[in-house]
């Protein structure tokens, strides 16, 4: 019963996707729509097919920019997170600018920086790390503040320093919390590297995206399309797979009446 | 005479508005067991973050050792309720911690905290997380990383207030003869009457908030202790006594 139940959470997302391409298949078939509007799946995997060496080609350049972008915010977001947990001085003067910056929209800071710094890989870089800036930086500075203040008490008791507190307690217990906004800011990261090339530039997938539809190869637009899904969801299960290996202790947990009692000796 | 190791001389604390402690002095020798008694939110804990050093007091002092520690942390640890193992790290790291954050390298701070395993009822257990094991387990583990930080000294906050009536006897049982093994002084926050009795040589009986020192009770009772020492009368006149006082406090 169990296993079926297994069986089914997978089957039945598949099944319902299954169904929805078949139909999408038919609007094609029997022409209820032209296929410049809406290309048919079979349409679509063809030009995958077709395409998929210039594709590459295309999605390396995205996947540089999105990862040097990515990288930078880390590491520049993660200091600053550190920076603000260990002085409230400067978390008070920051913070309002920090949640004030998240309200420019950044589609309207592409043009600028293109004018800015041209139409090489600087600018993509640039707005890559403003997206995935904000997320990384709250994420770590929540997951530092999460911190159980009992347990802080404890490692001053013992005479721990400043230093030893976030290597034993607060950078450890604010993982998972981090590793929360990593996910969101890696999905994003491939977003924002093709926002950053719709301005211009030689490659990217988000150049490639403008010339393919500019001709109307609306079958060319999806394949792209199909393409940065699959590298957003492949830098997701990336960040997962660091997940699961940066917190072993985590999953390990056993149910209350499974748990050893140990052998303690009364007379 | 056995020396003094702790002596709490005094010790004034009030919060804005909130007079907690009033000239609590309390004496604590070499290999004595001694509890403080007092009804919940009497200030008990506020008392133990003084002598640990995490908090200042507004008058007197802490003196270990006849020296003054009074406001500085690093002296003794204490023991909680709760166990506050760090989840991320094994049993064996959790419990020799204090002596990985006073720089003992990794491979003789482990040696040194594995000698204690068997003794703490967690031998073979030393790989496992915190989350893996029984609280009684947790709670040995967390009074051997109290035990590895200052061997002369422990201070244990109501440390089996979480654990179910069976397993709570079975570690007041295991406490009483570690801490002979051991020959530490233990300081023990409890409002427990029958715990502060069996396991200690003096009970001090507190009142409620803002806090004075009721009765200072001496626990004549010889060890090794039994758990028939519950029908005893001697066990009972003492248990009368502290009863009498702490009630009309509650």
């Amino acid at each position: 019963m169990k296993k079926w139940v297994n069986i089914g959470d997978k089957a039945l997302p598949l099944l319902a996707g299954g169904l929805l391409l078949l139909f999408w298949e038919a609007v094609g078939f029997f022409q209820w729509l032209p296929p410049y509007l809406l290309p048919p799946p079979s349409r679509v995997i063809q030009a995958l097919g077709r395409d998929a060496g210039l594709l590459w080609q295309h999605a390396r350049v995205t996947l540089t920019a999105a990862s040097v972008g990515f990288g930078i915010a880390i590491v520049a977001g993660g200091s600053l997170a550190l920076l603000l947990d260990y002085s409230p001085l400067i978390r008070r003067v920051l913070y309002p600018y920090l949640i004030t910056s998240q309200t420019i929209p950044i589609v309207t800071l592409a043009p600028l920086f293109a004018m800015w710094f041209g139409f090489g890989l600087l600018p993509k870089i640039l707005i890559v790390v403003l997206v995935c800036f904000f997320p990384v930086t709250v994420s770590l500075l929540d997951g530092l503040a999460s911190v159980d203040q009992e347990l802080i008490d404890l490692m001053r008791s013992m005479g721990a320093t400043p230093w030893q507190r976030y290597r034993w307690v607060k950078l450890p217990a604010a993982l998972p919390s981090f590793f929360a906004g990593l996910k969101i800011s890696g999905t994003y990261s491939i977003m924002g590297a093709v926002i950053g090339e719709w301005i211009g530039g030689r490659m990217g997938l988000g150049v490639y995206m403008l010339r393919v539809r500019q001709s109307f190869a609306t079958d060319r637009v999806f394949a792209v399309i199909v393409v940065i899904v699959a590298l957003s969801i492949l830098v997701l299960k990336l960040i997962q797979w660091l997940e699961r290996k940066a917190m072993p202790w985590m999953k390990t947990a056993l149910p209350t009446e499974t748990l050893p009692e140990g052998e303690v000796e009364n007379s | 005479m056995k020396e003094t190791k702790l002596k709490v001389n005094q010790i004034r604390k009030a919060f804005p508005n909130l007079p907690t402690l009033q000239n609590i002095s309390l004496e604590l020798s070499e290999s004595q067991f001694v509890s403080v008694l007092g009804p919940s939110g009497c200030g008990k804990s506020t008392l133990f973050s003084i002598i640990a050093g995490l908090a200042s007091p507004d008058a007197g002092e802490v003196l270990i050792d006849g020296q003054s520690v009074t406001g500085r942390p690093g002296r003794v640890s204490f023991m909680h309720q709760k166990d506050l193992l760090l989840p991320w790290k094994s049993i064996l790291d959790n419990a020799a911690l204090p002596l990985f954050l006073q720089g003992v390298s990794t491979g003789e701070a482990r040696e040194r905290a594995q000698q204690y395993f068997h003794l703490f009822g967690l031998a073979g257990f030393e790989n496992y997380y915190p989350a893996q094991l029984s609280g009684g387990m947790r709670q040995r583990a967390a009074l051997l990383r109290t035990f590895l930080f200052s061997k002369d000294i422990l201070l244990l906050d109501e440390p089996f207030g979480g654990l179910d009536a069976m397993t709570r006897q079975s570690m007041q049982h295991w406490l009483m003869e570690v801490v002979q093994e051991l020959k530490a002084s233990v300081l023990l926050i409890t409002h427990d009457v029958d715990e502060a009795i069996w396991l200690s040589d003096r009970v001090y009986v507190l009142s409620r908030r803002p806090a004075v020192v009721k009765k200072v009770v001496e626990i004549p009772l010889k060890r090794p202790r039994q758990m028939n020492l519950f029908t005893d009368a001697t066990y009972i006149a003492l248990k009368e006594t502290i009863l009498d006082c702490f009630q009309r406090e509650v």
